[in-house]
């Protein structure tokens, strides 16, 4: 029986080893969810686009919805969308890991597979959707303003920091629901809180004062209005917080890593 | 040369008892170290199989043999103990083991093979022998889950027999399939066989031990009760647990 190591260096060794059935597990994943459907993988680009209207029109039409300093109802749908586009990426990853390893089972029982890269295989297959949400937003910003900021070149670097803590969490997660069970139904309420406290639909300043601390305690709102200040106002990224958040990120792949590595043993025991 | 060595090996199963839908209980369980209920699937095993044993495994259902495979695959963690194994492990025991059941077999093929770890190129021309061994003509482009049991067997022997394994584990599946494809198959085991290779085969069939092994192991309720050549364990075997 192979013993799982725990160090760091071993959760990057593992990515590296399996980058190929990552690549090709989360191709099929892409692939599969469309599979079957008429217009199959242009979903993946119509979805965003749909989002992008309903969203638009609930929250600046009916809700009336204003971000300070902005009075075109476009511009809004685009602060919102690139928000968005954040939001899923993590809740994506976050809210499929409690049952990463449910229904994986036959990975569990039947073979000898490299269960930690699972969560991996969700993050490539919430990677190619981002993308394709990416691509979709400037094309909007570029229809919109006839221009794109150049500082849109740093958007991989911020949210390559959000990658680590979201699979930090999803090991930890993956390991920890298939113990308990529970853990799979709660997420969802967790993940949805998480996004009405981060600034996806109202700015960080029109949060109470008293309570904004929950808000920064927020991981998302960091990297929410680190994206907007590149995408959409041509700001460069705060590189101080961005270099602490990064390597408190790593900190938390790696011990979600280490705790999944540690519990991973008993898998077959709770299926 | 030991190909794999077992020492001390127990596997526990904890007894999953149906819980009320009481929820505290649960979480208490979850919390505690040991299991309330254990059931000890095997018990204090030692075992040394060297390298170039044909090894059969008998013993009446539930007597641990599947566990003691998995075990030695490494799929399993023996609760206490240690395994130690030489050589690449390759593991055929449910016919559709780990197949993904929505992708076709050629999808299957490469995925299994990717996490066998082989390279691109080592994968192209293993993907095409396996599925010329296979025969199973246009059904490889086919989602599995179309598969006959027939079809399953084809495709889960010939991937497992392919990758060139130095050890081969198999439970209870030779044998199936039709007469073609079971004389293929033979063919096949006996050039693994001849080329000096460790096998462990849990069957209860006679016929498959006296054709493959020159071992076998008689197992009762996780542990050994006889270990030896074929024409002393069989008789013994038949003989003690009518």
């Amino acid at each position: 029986m192979q013993t799982f190591s725990t160090s760091p260096m071993a959760m990057l060794q593992s990515f590296i080893k399996n980058k190929s059935l990552i690549y090709q597990m989360s191709k099929r994943e892409v692939v599969g969810r469309y599979k079957g459907s008429m217009m199959g993988l242009l979903w993946s680009f119509f979805n965003p686009i749909l989002m992008l209207i309903v969203y638009t029109f609930v929250f600046s039409m009916i809700f009336k919805a204003r971000w300070p300093g902005v009075t075109n109802n476009l511009e809004f749908a685009g602060i919102l969308f690139a928000g968005l586009i954040v939001y899923s990426l993590f809740s994506e990853c976050v809210s499929r890991a409690p049952s990463l390893i449910l229904s994986n089972v036959n990975y569990v029982k039947k073979v000898v597979f490299p269960l930690d890269i699972l969560p991996w295989v969700a993050m490539g297959s919430s990677l190619f959707h981002a993308t394709i949400s990416i691509i979709v937003l400037l094309g909007f910003m570029l229809i919109l303003s006839g221009s794109l900021h150049w500082t849109i070149v740093f958007f991989p670097i911020i949210i390559l920091p959000l990658l680590f803590l979201t699979m930090g969490i999803s090991w930890l997660l993956a390991s920890l629901g298939t113990y308990i069970r529970d853990i799979g139904q709660g997420i969802g309420v967790i993940v949805m809180a998480m996004m009405f406290l981060s600034p996806i639909f109202y700015p960080a300043t029109s949060f109470p004062e008293s309570y904004r601390i929950l808000f920064y305690l927020n991981p998302l709102t960091f990297i929410i209005e680190q994206s907007r200040a590149v995408l959409l106002w041509g700001e460069l990224p705060n590189w101080q917080g961005l270099g602490i958040y990064f390597i408190v990120s790593l900190v938390i792949a790696w011990l979600g890593f280490a705790w999944f590595q540690k519990t991973r043993r008993g898998f077959a025991d709770v299926l | 040369m030991n190909a794999i060595k077992l020492k001390n090996i127990s596997v526990k199963f904890p007894i999953q008892t149906i819980k009320s839908n009481n929820e505290k209980k649960s979480l208490f369980d979850f919390f505690k170290t040991t299991p309330e209920k254990s059931f000890l699937a095997i018990s204090n095993f030692n075992l040394e199989i060297n390298t170039g044993d044909r090894v059969g495994l008998v013993g009446l259902n539930g007597a641990g043999k599947s566990t003691l495979l998995k075990v030695m695959a490494g799929i399993y963690a023996p609760s206490s103990g240690s395994v130690i194994t030489n050589g690449k492990i390759s593991a055929l025991f449910d016919l559709s083991t780990g197949f993904e059941m929505e992708l076709n077999a050629i999808e299957n093929i490469k995925i299994r093979l990717l996490f066998l770890g082989f390279s691109k190129n080592e994968i192209s021309i293993l993907s095409n022998n396996i599925i010329n061994f296979a025969e199973l003509g246009e059904f490889i482009y086919q989602p599995i889950k179309t598969y006959s049991a027939g079809m399953f067997l084809r495709l889960a022997f010939s991937v497992s027999t392919s990758i060139n394994p130095e050890i081969l584990l198999a439970d209870e599946i030779i044998g199936a399939g039709d007469h073609i494809f079971a004389r293929k198959a033979q063919q096949r085991l006996k050039e693994f066989m001849d080329d000096g290779k460790t096998s462990v085969l849990a069957t209860h069939s006679t016929e498959l031990i006296h054709a493959y092994c020159n071992r076998v192991i008689w197992m009762n309720k996780g542990s050994i009760i006889m270990d030896g050549n074929v024409d002393q364990v069989m008789p013994a075997y038949l003989a003690g647990s009518k």
